[in-house]
C-alpha cells in the first residue's frame, strides 16, 4: 500500500515523536482530552503524508500521460505505425509465399529433367556394358552409337534446362533481404512500444508495492505450465510416442 | 496408393506433394482444412491422410477425431504433420489415434520413414 512510503517519512518526522511524548504524557497523568488532542495530532500528520504521496502519485501519472499524448511519436505509433506494421507484417507473408511458390515452380521442372537424364544413362549404360564386353551385334552397335550421340545433346540441353532453373532459384531467395528490413523496422517498433509500457508499469508498481518493482526481462517468454513443455525435435517425438506404445 | 494431404497453407500441401511424388506416390490430392476435407475423403476412397493441426475451421485433431468416428473412415492410416511440439498435444492425437506424427521443419527421410513404419504395421494397400 502507498502508506508504507508515509510511514516511513513519519517516522523520522520530528513533530511525530513529539505528539507521541505528549501523548504518553498525557496518558500517564489521566488527562484523556490531551491524549486525544495528541492522537488527532497524529492522525493528522499520517493523513497528510498520506495526500502527499497520493498527490505525487496522481502528478506522475498525469505527467506521463502528459508525455504520451504530446509526445508526437505516440499519436503516430497509434495512428500510423501500428496500422502500417499490420500491412507490413502482411506483405512479408505475400513475399515468402511468392519466393516459396517460385522455387518450387523451379524445382518441380528441374526435377522430371535430373530423372530422365538418369534413366536414359542407366538404359544406355546396360547396351554400353554389353558392348564392353564384346556382346553386341554390329547392327546393336549402330543403334547404340546413333542413341549415344542422341543422348549427349539431349543432356546438353537439360542440363541448361537444369542450369536455368537453379538460377531461378537463387532469385526466388532475394525475398530475404526485403522481408529481413520490413521485419526490423517492426522490431524497432515493438521495442518502442515496450520501453512505453514498461515505464507505465514500473510507475504504477512503485506505487502499488514501493520497493518491489518488477524485473522485466527482455524476451521473457511464459514459464511453460506442467504438462504442456515442448519436446524438441523427431527424437524426442518418436521416444513419446513409444514410451506410449506406438 | 491414394493420398489426401490437407494443409491450410499451400506451400506445405506443395512441399509434401513434392516428396511423396519423389517416393513414388503420384496420386495426391489436397484440401486446405477439414471442413472441405471429411466429405472428399467420405467420396473417395482414399488409403492415406497426411494432415496438419492447426488449420482454420476444422483442426486436424478435430478431423483426426471424425476420421476414427466414421466407420467407413475408421481405420483410414492417419499421419499428423504439424509445427505443435508440446506434449500433451501429441499424446492427445496418440489417444485420438494418429497413426504417425511429424514435427516441423522435417526432413524427406523422415517422411519416408514414417509413412514406411505405419504401412509395415497396418499392412501396404495395392
Amino acid at each position: 500500500m502507498g502508506e508504507s512510503a508515509a510511514i516511513v517519512e513519519l517516522a523520522s518526522d520530528g513533530q511525530c515523536l513529539e505528539h507521541a511524548r505528549a501523548l504518553v504524557a498525557a496518558l500517564e497523568e489521566g488527562d484523556g482530552a490531551r491524549a486525544l488532542e495528541s492522537i488527532d495530532a497524529l492522525t493528522t500528520l499520517r493523513e497528510t503524508a498520506l495526500y502527499r504521496e497520493l498527490g505525487q502519485l496522481t502528478r506522475e501519472l498525469h505527467d506521463l500521460l502528459n508525455a504520451f499524448y504530446d509526445d508526437p511519436k505516440f499519436s503516430a505509433l497509434a495512428v500510423h505505425e501500428i496500422p502500417t506494421t499490420r500491412e507490413r507484417l502482411l506483405h512479408v507473408i505475400a513475399l515468402t509465399q511468392d519466393a516459396a511458390d517460385r522455387t518450387l515452380t523451379a524445382v518441380e521442372g528441374c526435377a522430371p529433367l535430373a530423372k530422365d537424364v538418369s534413366e536414359r544413362a542407366e538404359r544406355l549404360g546396360e547396351r554400353w556394358q554389353r558392348f564392353c564386353e564384346r556382346k553386341l551385334t554390329v547392327e546393336e552397335f549402330r543403334q547404340l552409337s546413333g542413341d549415344v550421340s542422341k543422348y549427349l545433346a539431349h543432356t546438353a540441353a537439360a542440363a541448361e534446362s537444369l542450369h536455368a532453373g537453379l538460377s531461378d532459384v537463387v532469385v526466388a531467395q532475394e525475398y530475404q533481404d526485403l522481408t529481413g528490413q520490413i521485419i526490423k523496422r517492426v522490431v524497432t517498433l515493438v521495442d518502442d512500444v515496450e520501453q512505453r509500457l514498461v515505464a507505465f508499469v514500473t510507475m504504477a508498481a512503485r506505487h502499488v508495492n514501493p520497493g518491489d518493482e518488477p524485473v522485466m526481462e527482455r524476451g521473457a517468454t511464459s514459464r511453460a505450465k506442467p504438462g504442456s513443455e515442448l519436446v524438441s525435435g523427431q527424437d524426442e517425438v518418436d521416444d513419446l510416442l513409444s514410451s506410449l506404445g506406438f | 496408393m491414394k493420398i489426401l494431404i490437407v494443409d491450410d497453407f499451400s506451400t506445405m500441401r506443395r512441399i509434401i506433394r513434392n516428396l511423396l511424388r519423389d517416393l513414388g506416390y503420384n496420386n495426391t490430392h489436397e484440401a486446405d482444412d477439414g471442413n472441405s476435407a471429411l466429405p472428399v475423403l467420405k467420396s473417395g476412397d482414399f488409403d492415406f491422410l497426411v494432415t496438419d493441426w492447426n488449420m482454420p475451421g476444422m483442426s486436424g485433431i478435430e478431423l483426426l477425431r471424425a476420421v476414427r468416428a466414421e466407420p467407413a473412415l475408421s481405420a483410414l492410416p492417419v499421419l499428423m504433420v504439424t509445427a505443435e511440439q508440446k506434449r500433451e498435444q501429441i499424446v492427445e492425437a496418440a489417444g485420438a489415434g494418429v497413426n504417425g506424427y511429424i514435427v516441423k521443419p522435417f526432413t524427406a527421410a523422415t517422411l519416408q520413414e514414417k509413412i514406411e513404419k505405419i504401412f509395415e504395421r497396418v499392412g501396404a494397400p495395392a
